[in-house]
């Protein structure tokens, strides 16, 4: 509805400034970063630390810092590099868009080969000091390249199957990498996100039921033929039945949550995180949230990501174009679906799958990446015709 | 492109729409476990993180009335076994010792000390060194090694559990716990009771004082980690435990240990085939002295038969029961079987064992009723003289036997008594004379009076198990039954109802309720509750009783219960002897009944000796001089002087023999026999004088002061040493007290 801008010619590959140059622009008064985006990214992003912190002081371990102070060094490089994301035009990424994906993919199926042994599964890069999950940037390079296929003329009508092929066949990709890596929950998030952006691009009913229906396939069918998985699938329907066996973590989660009642157990207060409550830092925070800080602070993170996540649809929409809207929404969407997950296994309506809450979940490189990520949000925000605040 | 904005636009709503939709079912999931499950949650939460630990309360001691200590809790240790933990750590150690030799093989490095290599071995050895416990036992435990707990011995003394400690071994863990004490061993052991090796009272008084000794156990709440570490906030909640009430016995320990020796003394001599009991009660307000069954048992040793009687008696009841068995076996084999040949089943020794342990721990004085026989005339005398149905004077004819209805019934001495008084039927013991004062009562005031003497009621005694006995209802007495009941037998009361009937006839016709508990105090010793005598109701005239205290008197002092007189004290009782049901079967019951002083019983005291068999079986002849003993040594315990009368007094006189011109040692042994003492003066070896005199009269103990050389008999001529001789005789009393 809303006017369109004439496009102007930008990026590294638009003129003979230096890549470099792009973060030294002088910033127009209305190319600004949308603020509400700026403001709900920071408070989540001190929230989490604040609630980190709390989670990991648990005197079971041998210092109490270490993993928060870990965690900000993280979130620091975080702001430095949302910052040079947002600074950069994020048409930059379009074109080598499929490079950097299967660069990614590569690097997915080296990982499995080279990467570190870690929960029986292999699906980390060890850099020394620091180790990364090439799933957590193949998440956003894919996003990044469809969004660029969807917003291509050629690549554009979904009611043409030789495209709907080509997705499929890219996504057949992703899925085959992270089996390889037994990172269901990566390929989960990825396949649907991935999904999620098809349908948005108008993808016909048909082939929404039809994919729909082979994601469910798919999962099934490794559900059954890893027993464990079926297991862990079930057992958040009655995980009572199992309480010191395949339930304990479910059954503390709810423990925590349930503890919490109104106002919380109070900050720092929570007695689950001492050891009952496995993954207290990391998948489950959100229990630890809802037990020291009660109703009350639980419904309020869901509000910010909620706030976040409208306010990242609302920039989306408001792109200058197609890419911008599809690579806006993508984004948006890993963070939907991420929080959606992570707090539906916590409450014990999914089943249990390894998904971190952004902002909240202690480790690795996903914190940065997903700054990362809401950087190309904010400089798509730059550019977008949302009521900027 | 617009067209194709327009449609993205349109399914980016709808998706945001249903993720809206899917944050607020999860807002409703996140309401709906803290709120509506949140209780639930929370409780299982809680369940979760804390810790219970139980902190154990003192049980109370127990005293004797004159706070002597009974009973008392001392802390010990339980020990258990670690079976899981034993098999890690030796599994750990023999890996190393293994990893290490073969690098001390490749590399020529050292191969150090491995002590956990064999720490079963070690286990094994120090269990069954300290605790008495089988190897094969200990070995069988082992090996169940995905156990981590299991008790090896409970309340065990902290210096035995230290040389297990010392051994410092892993695997064997230490917990708190607490052990019963009798420091008195076998003392009341059928009064106190004891506990189980948890602390809880089985039998006797730590049985039914449960409530008041055990106290309440606290515990510590306390919030734990996962890994038992602890929270660093104050999460926690402390109830301290409150140690039980300490009880103080009506029991004298002095008393007790008086008529237990007795006890067991007649127990051994007259061969008893059902033990022996006795109680010595004051009947002014009916607290129990001493209550004791023969054979005893220790206390500590609660579930090990030492008496060779009731150890043969295992023996006897296995071989009966299991010839039983075969018989039945063979009967069913050849086709003959009986109803109920079936439900025979083999005994095993165990069996028979625990049934003959539990008849060990049976307090008979109040559990076990029996045909109180000839000591229950004093209820019928007491009665017939209240109702004034008869006078002491009153003359009968006894010819052997008196014949009621078409039943004839036999006096004790075939050949009849003669004419006698009342009280010569009393001292006589002479059934046709009870036969008759019994028909004069009837049956209804004979009944009346049964009951009023409490004869058909439990006392309310704080014994596990007191039973009352079974007699016969006012309609099922007949003339007949009147008639045997008159002079006891045809029913059956406990010895403590005994002693409680006799007591209200010697005390002024007073039924008290016997009690044995004098006062409770808390764990300070501040007195909680203190037991006041109960009349329970006024049974005979003071009147009554008086004249019934002046009869029984006179069949100690002169009729059938003489074997209980102790010159120098007034004592009153009856005899009693009673064939056992089915009779024919030559088994008795023994007993004597006795009060003292006559004139103001202090005590009375009932001994039953149930089935002697060393021949005797009257209570005149085996009871009598039992309780007499008894009562005398008691008394002067209490503090009662002898009084001799001037009869006692020449009887207890020594005449002085003359030692003059005897050997030292021969002089000696000539007194001591008469219960005279020497004392020698002078270095002569044989005696020139004596003092006092040859002929003159000394009380026992006294001493007999012999000259030996001339140097000394002038003293004695002097008369020097007199004094000597008055002072000893009071000291020679004392050491015969």
């Amino acid at each position: 509805m809303e006017k369109s801008r004439p496009v102007k010619v930008r990026g590294p590959f638009a003129g003979t400034r230096t890549f470099f140059s792009h973060f030294m622009v002088k910033i127009k008064r209305n190319e600004r970063v949308d603020f509400m985006l700026f403001i709900l990214v920071i408070v989540l992003l001190c929230f989490g630390l604040i609630m980190l912190f709390s989670a990991s002081q648990n005197t079971s371990r041998e210092n109490i810092y270490s993993t928060i102070v870990h965690q900000v060094v993280l979130a620091a490089l975080g702001l430095v590099v949302m910052f040079l994301t947002s600074r950069l035009d994020y048409h930059a990424y379009r074109k080598p868009s499929g490079a950097i994906f299967w660069v990614v993919m590569a690097l997915m199926v080296i990982v499995p080969v080279f990467g570190m042994a870690s929960h029986g599964a292999t699906r980390q890069i060890d850099l020394g000091f620091v180790s990364f999950q090439p799933s957590e940037i193949c998440k956003f390079a894919l996003v990044i390249y469809f969004a660029a296929l969807l917003s291509s003329k050629k690549h554009s009508d979904l009611k043409n199957w030789k495209n709907v092929a080509r997705y499929i066949i890219i996504l057949l990709a992703v899925a085959g990498t992270c089996v390889l890596q037994s990172h269901l929950s990566a390929m989960l998030l990825i396949l649907a996100v991935a999904f999620v952006m098809l349908i948005a691009a108008g993808l016909p009913w048909g082939y929404i039921a039809a994919m729909g229906g082979a994601i469910a396939l798919g999962g099934g069918a490794l559900a059954i033929l890893e027993p464990y998985r079926m297991r862990r699938l079930l057992i958040f329907l009655d995980p009572f039945s199992d309480l010191r066996g395949d339930g304990w973590q479910i059954v503390n989660s709810l423990y925590a949550v349930g503890s919490g009642g109104m106002l919380g157990v109070g900050f720092g207060q929570s007695r689950q995180k001492y050891g009952y409550l496995p993954e207290a830092l990391n998948d489950y925070i959100y229990a630890i949230v809802c037990e020291e800080l009660g109703f009350v602070g639980g419904l309020f993170v869901l509000a910010l990501f909620f706030a976040l996540i409208l306010r990242g649809v609302q920039i989306s929409l408001a792109a200058r174009d197609s890419f911008g809207t599809y690579l806006g929404f993508g984004i948006v969407t890993i963070v939907a679906l991420q929080v959606l997950i992570n707090v539906g296994v916590v409450l014990s309506v999914l089943p249990s799958t390894g998904m971190q809450l952004p902002f909240f979940s202690s480790g690795g490189t996903s914190l940065i990446i997903m700054m990362a990520g809401l950087g190309i949000l904010m400089n798509i925000s730059r550019f977008s015709t949302q009521n900027k605040i | 492109m617009n067209k194709g904005k327009l449609a993205i636009k349109g399914r980016i709503h709808v998706i945001t729409m249903l993720m809206a939709l899917a944050f607020a079912f999860l807002a409703g999931v996140l309401a709906w476990r803290q709120f509506v499950q949140g209780a639930e949650l929370k409780a299982g939460a809680a369940a979760l993180q804390t810790r219970d630990q139980k902190i154990a309360s003192k049980r109370g001691n127990i005293y004797d009335r004159n706070m002597n200590i009974l009973a008392t809790s001392g802390t010990a240790e339980r020990i258990y076994l670690n079976p899981k933990l034993v098999s890690q750590t030796e599994e750990a150690a023999r890996k190393k010792k293994a990893e290490d030799e073969a690098k001390a093989a490749k590399d020529g490095g050292k191969v150090g000390e491995y002590p956990d290599v064999n720490l079963s071995e070690k286990i094994v050895n120090v269990l069954t060194t300290n605790l008495g416990v089988t190897e094969e036992w200990v070995r069988e435990q082992l090996a169940k090694t995905d156990r981590v707990s299991i008790e090896v011995k409970a309340n065990v003394e902290k210096s035995v559990a230290d040389k297990v400690r010392e051994a410092d071994l892993t695997g064997i863990e230490f917990v708190g716990d607490t052990k019963r004490y009798y420091p008195n061993g076998n003392l009341a052991s059928h009064v106190l009771g004891f506990c189980g090796k948890d602390g809880q009272g089985l039998e006797g008084l730590e049985n039914i004082l449960e409530d008041q000794l055990s106290g309440t156990a606290g515990r510590v709440r306390s919030a734990k980690s996962a890994g038992n570490g602890d929270m660093p906030f104050q999460y926690e909640t402390y109830e301290a435990a409150q140690d039980g009430n300490n009880v103080i016995l009506t029991i004298d320990k002095t008393i007790q240990q008086i008529v237990e020796n007795h006890l067991q003394t007649a127990y051994e001599e007259n061969k008893l085939g059902n033990g022996a009991a006795s109680i010595v009660m004051n009947p002014k307000n009916g607290e129990i002295y001493a209550m004791a069954v023969a054979p005893s048992y220790d206390l500590g040793n609660y579930s090990v038969i030492e008496d060779p009687t009731l150890l043969a008696q295992v023996d006897k009841l296995l071989n009966e029961h299991n010839a039983e068995y075969q018989e039945a076996r063979r009967r069913i084999e050849n086709g003959e079987a009986e109803k109920g040949d079936e439900d025979i089943k083999e005994m095993t020794y165990d069996e028979a064992y625990g049934q003959i342990l539990m008849k060990m721990r049976r307090n008979k004085a109040v559990v076990d009723s029996y045909e109180p026989g000839s000591t229950f005339k004093t209820v019928t005398a007491s009665a017939a003289l209240e109702e004034d149905v008869v006078k002491l004077d009153d003359t009968f004819v006894c010819t052997g036997s008196k014949t009621v209805k078409d039943r004839v019934i036999h006096c004790s001495k075939r050949e009849g008594h003669g004419p006698e008084t009342f009280v010569d039927g009393i001292k006589n013991s002479c059934n046709p004379v009870f036969m008759e004062v019994g028909a004069r009562l009837g049956a209804e005031k004979f009944n009346k009076y049964f009951q009023a003497f409490g004869l058909t009621e439990k006392t309310g005694f704080l014994i596990p198990g007191e039973t009352a006995g079974i007699h016969y209802d006012l309609d099922q007495l007949g003339p007949v039954e009147l008639a045997t009941s008159s002079f006891g037998q045809g029913f059956t009361v406990t010895p403590l109802q005994m002693v409680r009937a006799v007591s209200a006839v010697v005390n002024g016709g007073y039924l008290m309720e016997p009690h044995i508990v004098k006062a409770y105090t808390d764990s300070e010793g501040n007195i909680t509750e203190t037991v006041d005598p109960v009349v329970v109701r006024q049974v005979i005239s003071e009147q009554t009783s008086a004249t019934m205290r002046d009869v029984l008197e006179r069949v100690v002092s002169e009729g059938g219960g003489s074997q209980a007189y102790v010159k120098g004290y007034r004592i009153g009782g009856k005899t009693g002897t009673s064939e056992k049901q089915p009779r024919n079967n030559n088994l008795y019951v023994a007993s004597f009944v006795g009060f003292a002083p006559a004139d103001d019983p202090e005590i009375v005291c009932l001994v039953i000796l149930d089935e002697p068999m060393n021949g005797v079986h009257y209570g005149g002849t085996i009871a009598a001089p039992v309780a007499g003993a008894i009562i005398a040594e008691t008394l002067q315990y209490l503090g009662y002087e002898p009084q001799y009368s001037d009869e006692d007094e020449e009887a207890v006189r020594i005449s002085v023999p003359d030692i003059t011109g005897d050997g030292l040692d021969s002089a000696a042994a000539r007194l001591e026999e008469l219960g005279l003492r020497l004392t020698v003066k002078g270095d002569g070896s044989s005696v020139l004088r004596q003092i006092p005199a040859p002929g003159a009269s000394l009380r026992s103990g006294s001493i007999v002061i012999a000259y030996t050389d001339e140097e000394a008999a002038e003293d004695a001529d002097s008369g020097g040493d007199l004094e000597d001789i008055e002072n000893s005789e009071d000291s020679g009393e004392e050491t015969e007290q």
